[in-house]
């Protein structure tokens, strides 16, 4: 009754934007990718492939609720490499 | 470059299994972990292309099963939950129910023909695909059991004449019909070599008793399972990692028969030594890892089970739709395309 409709686990609705970052106040060099609509499957590859980079010190990703579908990636990178590209 | 030690390099590579729980099983993707030792851990390109392999062990009509070597886990997992979930896929959608006497509900019916696989290569949004079923069991005969071969595909549109409001409309023109088709699909060229029909034809849809009938129209649509469980063009797709079983010692004579009989696959073969015969490990691919050869005492420290840790048997069944190559190529080019 209250399930939201299948479909919103995969359509990014109008206004929303698919990859959204957001800077950790407490800790340089650290910030939060939240990309809407998405789940494991893209989450736990980019984690991996995250951990593959050498600049990299600390990268993971959860889904704050099963049913609110978005993921969090949260990346903490090395001082001296700045760069914020995804790996993939 | 050198070489780990052959116990890290078992850590890294290999998860043991013992006899009460695995270990070592998380992959190690930090590039610096081995740097000690130095070791690079970090994966480049260059040697991901040359060690990664892809070997086809089995491929039929339905089913396939092949061996991805040098990937990690999260992307063969990636490419399992893409098989199951995103690829896209024709099934029935809406019913337009004309005449329904049976005793089968309407909505079961319409959630029946739902499930029923359709033989469609090329899944698109502009073609609606349009079924008719017209079924109808007259009295004093015996049941008919509705099959779906009585779905008939429809090529030039539905035949269903929508109502018009306007009273005064023109005789002349056409009846509106709730398709439009500007052309049969019957000439569209990949139509014509392949008619679309459901791609098995004995599955029961209903069953309907003397006096009882069905007539109903049914439009097949694009979309994909992670809506609905009937677009999932897979009817199963998984994976294991490749099982390896290692005789730490050289088991002889009695204990190899007993090592023998222990096993339920029969992985295990007795060589003939001249003096006495040993175990050795024949079919190590046809283990399920039921661990009976290290269940009881002392045998843990004669055999060991591993699991390769990037070495993938995949098996995928397809119900029909798509051969099963097809279907892995296309998981292919939409991980490409999400990560693009």
């Amino acid at each position: 009754m209250n399930a939201p409709d299948r479909y919103e686990r995969f359509v990014v609705p109008e206004g929303t934007k698919k990859v959204s970052y957001e800077r950790d106040t407490k800790i340089i060099n650290a910030a939060t990718f939240t990309i809407e609509r998405e789940d494991h499957t893209i989450g736990n590859i980019l984690r991996m492939q995250l951990h593959r980079d050498e600049n990299v010190l600390f990268a993971g990703y959860k889904l704050p609720h099963p049913l609110q579908y978005k993921i969090l990636v949260r990346v903490e990178v090395e001082k001296h490499s700045r760069g914020l590209l995804m790996p993939v | 470059m050198g070489q780990l030690p052959p116990h890290l390099e078992l850590q890294r590579s290999r998860v043991s299994c013992n006899k009460d729980a695995p270990i070592h099983t998380e992959s190690i993707q930090y590039s610096g972990a081995y740097a000690s030792m130095g070791i690079d851990n970090s994966s480049r390109l260059d040697r991901f292309s040359n060690n990664f392999r892809v070997e086809v062990v089995r491929l039929n009509e339905d089913d396939m099963e092949f061996d991805m070597i040098g990937i990690d886990a999260a992307i063969a997992n990636s490419f399992r939950r893409i098989l199951i979930a995103e690829l896209p896929k024709m099934a029935i959608e809406k019913v337009l129910i004309a005449n329904n006497t049976s005793i089968i509900q309407d909505e079961v019916l319409a959630h029946r023909l739902g499930l029923v696989p359709i033989q469609n290569d090329q899944p698109n949004e502009k073609n609606t695909i349009v079924f008719k079923l017209h079924v109808q069991c007259k009295r004093g005969s015996p049941r008919i059991t509705v099959k779906s071969d009585a779905l008939k595909w429809l090529p030039n549109g539905s035949e269903l004449v929508k109502e018009t409001r306007n009273a005064t409309s023109d005789s002349s023109s056409k009846p509106e019909t709730y398709t439009y088709f500007c052309c049969s699909q019957e000439t569209i060229p990949e139509f014509v070599k392949n008619p679309i029909i459901p791609k098995y034809p004995d599955i029961i849809i209903a069953k309907l008793g003397p006096g009882q009938e069905i007539e109903l129209e049914a439009y097949a649509v694009k979309g994909i399972r992670k809506t609905h469980a009937k677009w999932s063009p897979v009817a199963t797709a998984w994976y294991r990692m490749l099982p390896e079983v290692v005789l730490l010692e050289d088991i002889e004579d009695d204990l190899a028969e007993e090592l023998k009989s222990k096993c339920p696959v029969n992985l295990f073969d007795i060589e003939d030594l001249g003096k006495g015969r040993r175990a050795t490990v024949a079919r190590p691919r046809a283990c399920t890892l039921c661990r009976e050869c290290i269940r009881g005492d002392d045998w843990e420290k004669r055999v060991a089970l591993h699991r390769v840790k990037d070495h993938f048997i995949f098996t995928i069944e397809s119900t029909g739709a798509l051969p099963p190559e097809v279907l892995f190529t296309e998981a292919v080019k939409i991980l490409e395309d999400t990560n693009a």
